[in-house]
Order: C-alpha cells, then sequence, then structure tokens
C-alpha cells in the first residue's frame, strides 16, 4: 500500500463518518474503535453511538487487510484532519499504544 | 432396532456459535461469548428493525432471541446493537468451510447453511490423531486462531446422530461438544424431553404425533412402525428411524436436484394499495426471476403468483391472500411473457382493495432451453431476448443498477433499494 492509498481509506472512513454523524442530538457519546484483525492482517474501524438511556450503536467504518502499524497512523491522521473523535485502540501492544497516541494528531 | 450391519461412520455437525453476533465481536476486537451483542436488520421491510442474531451473552442477560423486533431490545448502554454485513458473513463462512477441507475431502464435506456444515471424518480422522475427540478439538483450535471463531460440533456415527447431537447436547456443554452413538442411542435421543426438540419434528408433526399418543421420544421409538407408516405415509417410518438415530444417507452419493421451480418474493417496506406501484413491483420480480431461468440456461411453462395482504386484512372472499398457476403455451425465459401472465393472473385474482404487502412470483415446468419457440402472434421474441441477454451481460459485468427497466424509478419501486441488499439484508461494506 502507498501513502496515496492509505489517504483515500482515510478519506473513505470520512466520508461513512459523514453519514453517520448528524449532530442533532444532545449528550451523545462518540467515538471510533480501531482493532487490529488478525486473520487480515489488517485493521477494522467502527463508529459507536451511545445515546442516554439508550443501547449503543456500532456502524462498520472499513476495513483495511495487509496494512502495515505505519500505514494505519497515516490513515489514523488522516481522519482527524477532519473528526476528533476519540478512537479507542484493540489488540495493539503496548509500545504501539504509546507511538499512536504520540503520533496521531490530538 | 439398530442391527450389527448399521453403519458406523464418524460424523460431526459443525455449527459457529451465534455466527453472525461472532463475526461482528471478533471484528470489534471483543471475546463473542462475554459481550451483549445483536445484529439487527434495519431494511425498510423490517418495520423499525428486526434481530437477526444475538450472543451468548445478550441471550443470557436480556432474553433475546431471533427474529424479536427493534422494541423488545433493552435500552441499556452496555448493549451494541449493529447492522448486518451478509457479504462478510459469506466470505467467512468460505473460509471457515476451507478449513474444514484440510481435513476431509471435498465430497465429504457439505455445507449445510451459512452457519452449519457436515463432515464425513470416517477415512480421514485418523491421519490427524488417535482420539476423534482430540481432532475435533484440533479442529475448534485452528479456527478459533485462524478466524476468531467459536464452534459447537455435534459427533455421532451419522449425519442424523450428529444434528441431534449438535442441537440437543452440544450448545450446552462446555466444550461446545456433543456426542450420540449408536450405542447411547437409547440414553441420549430417548430421553430429549420435548418431541419438538428433535431434528425434523416440528410443532405441527408433534401435535400429529400427540393425537397418536405419542408425547416423548421414547414413545415413538418404541411405536408401531406399520402403524406409523399407516397414519403418516413415508414420513412415518422416517420419524421411526430417526427415534431410533438411524440414517442410512450416503454423502458420496450424488443427490439429483430436481429444478422444479425458480421463484423470487419480497416483503414489501409498506403497505401497497394503489394497482400501478403493485404491478411495478411484480414486473420487477417477474424480471428478476426470467433473468434467474436464463442465467441457469432454463425457460418455463408454468407462472405461479402468490399475494399476502396485510396484517389483520382479508378481501371479500374472506382470504387473507391468494396463490395461482398458469400454464403457458410455449416454453419462455422472456421477461415481458412472464409478466404479462403475472400481470393478468394479479388483474383477475386481487379485488382491488386489499392492502398488499407480500409478493412473489415463481415460474414452474422447467427445460432446458435448447431453442425458441416461434409463433405467429408474438413476431418479435427473438429480439426481446437478444436484448434481455445483453441487458445480463451488463449487469453482470457492471452491477445490478448499471441497466434497468424506467418502471423502476416510478412510485413504489424496490428494485434499486433491494438492488444493495444479501438475502433481503445489508451487505456492508469494505475499503479493499
Amino acid at each position: 500500500m502507498d501513502k496515496v492509498w492509505t489517504k483515500k481509506a482515510g478519506q473513505k472512513i470520512i466520508g461513512q463518518l459523514d453519514r453517520y454523524f448528524k449532530n442533532n442530538i444532545v449528550q451523545v457519546r462518540y467515538w471510533i474503535i480501531v482493532n487490529y484483525y488478525a486473520p487480515k492482517n489488517g485493521y477494522t474501524f467502527f463508529f459507536n453511538i451511545r445515546r442516554p438511556h439508550h443501547f449503543t450503536r456500532s456502524l462498520p467504518l472499513g476495513q483495511v487487510s495487509n496494512c502495515s502499524f505505519d500505514e494505519l497512523i497515516i490513515i489514523l491522521n488522516e481522519i482527524r484532519t477532519k473528526y476528533h473523535f476519540t478512537f479507542t485502540y484493540y489488540h495493539f501492544s503496548r509500545k504501539e499504544q504509546r507511538r499512536l497516541s504520540q503520533e496521531v494528531n490530538q | 432396532m439398530i442391527t450389527q450391519e448399521e453403519s458406523a461412520g464418524v460424523f460431526a455437525f459443525i455449527d459457529n456459535k451465534s455466527f453472525y453476533a461472532t463475526v461482528e465481536c471478533t471484528e470489534r476486537g471483543l471475546d463473542p461469548l462475554t459481550t451483549p451483542l445483536v445484529v439487527m436488520s434495519e431494511a425498510a421491510n423490517t418495520g423499525s428493525g428486526l434481530v437477526l442474531a444475538s450472543s451468548p451473552m445478550a441471550k443470557q442477560r436480556y432474553h433475546i432471541t431471533n427474529v424479536n423486533r427493534r422494541r423488545d431490545l433493552p435500552d441499556d448502554p452496555d448493549l451494541i446493537v449493529v447492522p448486518p454485513r451478509m457479504n462478510l458473513y459469506i466470505e467467512k463462512n468460505a473460509a471457515v468451510n476451507r478449513i474444514f477441507n484440510e481435513y476431509v475431502a471435498d465430497e465429504d464435506l457439505m455445507p449445510y447453511s451459512i452457519d452449519e456444515s457436515l463432515l464425513d471424518l470416517t477415512h480421514s480422522w485418523r491421519l490427524f490423531g488417535n482420539n476423534i475427540l482430540a481432532v475435533i478439538r484440533q479442529i475448534q483450535q485452528e479456527v478459533l486462531a485462524r478466524e476468531q471463531l467459536v464452534l459447537t460440533v455435534g459427533l455421532g456415527n451419522n449425519p442424523l446422530q450428529a444434528k441431534i447431537a449438535l442441537d440437543c447436547y452440544a450448545k450446552h456443554n462446555r466444550e461446545f461438544i456433543g456426542v450420540i452413538t449408536n450405542q447411547t442411542v437409547p440414553s441420549k435421543i430417548w430421553l430429549i424431553p420435548n418431541l419438538t426438540d428433535v431434528w425434523g419434528i416440528n410443532h405441527r408433526t408433534a401435535a400429529r404425533l400427540n393425537r397418536l399418543n405419542i408425547y416423548t421420544v421414547d414413545d415413538l421409538a418404541h411405536a408401531d412402525p406399520f402403524y406409523l407408516k399407516a397414519q403418516l405415509g413415508i414420513m412415518g417410518t422416517q420419524l421411526y428411524a430417526t427415534a431410533w438415530g438411524i440414517d442410512r444417507t450416503q454423502m458420496i452419493q450424488q443427490v439429483r436436484t430436481r429444478h422444479q421451480s425458480i421463484g423470487n418474493s419480497q416483503v414489501l417496506p409498506r403497505d401497497y394499495h394503489q394497482r400501478a406501484e403493485i404491478e411495478v413491483v411484480l414486473k420487477e420480480i417477474g424480471a428478476q426471476v426470467a433473468a434467474r431461468l436464463r442465467a441457469q440456461n432454463k425457460q418455463c411453462q408454468g407462472i405461479h403468483l402468490f399475494v399476502s395482504y396485510s396484517m389483520n386484512v382479508v378481501d371479500e372472499n374472506g382470504r387473507t391472500g391468494f396463490a395461482h398457476s398458469l400454464k403457458l403455451p410455449v416454453s419462455t425465459a422472456e421477461t415481458n411473457q412472464i409478466n404479462e401472465q403475472v400481470i393478468w393472473l394479479f388483474e383477475k385474482y386481487w379485488d382491488g382493495h386489499a392492502a398488499v404487502r407480500h409478493l412473489g412470483v415463481a415460474c414452474t415446468r422447467l427445460s432446458s432451453r435448447v431453442g425458441e419457440q416461434l409463433d405467429l402472434f408474438h413476431s418479435h421474441v427473438t429480439e426481446h431476448l437478444q436484448l434481455e441477454n445483453t441487458m445480463d451481460k451488463l449487469r453482470h459485468r457492471f452491477g445490478k443498477t448499471s441497466i434497468m427497466r424506467a418502471s423502476s424509478l416510478e412510485k413504489g419501486a424496490t428494485f434499486i433499494a433491494r438492488s444493495k441488499l444479501v438475502g433481503g439484508h445489508s451487505g456492508g461494506q469494505s475499503l479493499d
């Protein structure tokens, strides 16, 4: 995968977020799950929406397979150009988590 | 009843535990056994939403079952609700079957449904170990490691025993493995508390058996088989064999599939009252069925239409819908000819008032498409068929909506909305 492709993947995720994020209800918690998905050696992305006194909705944003950790950081930074939702990381080592907190723009 | 000659093969019926929900949990990095998660379709025709699958924890904590509605879900923030992604589930099923294929030959593997497969391990299990249970655990671990899916396995000396072991014992077992053998049939099958827990016995069959004073599997096993056959026909004999755990299926023996009909149906997103709107959908279904006929190189000489009215609606004759068939003078695979007959049937039998909610069209009396029957009254049939073949090729290459009838843009049409669905539910998307 090249840098253009990773940026494009980030743009597609932004496109999905544009569809899902309406910002018309108050007191709603939004966050993005980023999961390392071993069977595909890649990452999966989900947009979680929790309204008060309501079940949590988890909407698929997309997945990338055969994607390196460095490429993931480019994708996440691309998402950060438009949205600043909290990222929740699953199945990342402590070292990777530290790099993510340093290199993904807050 | 089980004779010395009764085959003692090794069959495994394998089920992916809460398949859709497990796939969704693992994709999110969550534990499928401890996360309360529900897969809910919100396609237009499901009303507010229809639960397709729920994780074991959602079932345990909220008593959610499949085909529950949106209104049945609790407003608990711990509960995660996700949309279905049918393409992903199909892909996962193929991946799991590829793993199974490493343990059995092609002819010994039968995918039974999207989350169940039957494996005949009789000839191959010794290649992987000296203990069949150890081999089964190895398959479970391999699928867990490679696809992060949990398997429940029913083991038996034949496919029937394996299926009953899966349904009645494996799901409640710590290792998710259930076993029934020729020797344990009396202790395992006869003691199943409800007749309807046994594969192949539904509520209506159970009611028929009750009328014969048969209330348990033990009663069924000890009934007179000749009396059962006299009362229930060939099904009586089959049920008697089921109670004794007998199934002489040869998996290697190809079953000749008789394509008796090809049909499609759809539940409409709302009640349809207008004739024009209903006919648009009927034509779309007719075109879909005709395309399937052509894809399978078939033509039909019979048309079957069924229409169901909305809930609690009855027509002037007190019916909740109708189903009628007709025979065509010649076999055809041409959309317009099929649709003409469908519309004729609909207009003949619909009372013009009853709200319609469910429509289906089927082509029957199928034959191979070796040539087109020419007739004096339809001189342009060949040209129409050439046009439709071209449309089929375009759709195959560029997608379903690359070319369509203009009527699909009219009010009430469902073709465009349904083109993105797989099995009536969302197909999902990928960035790859």
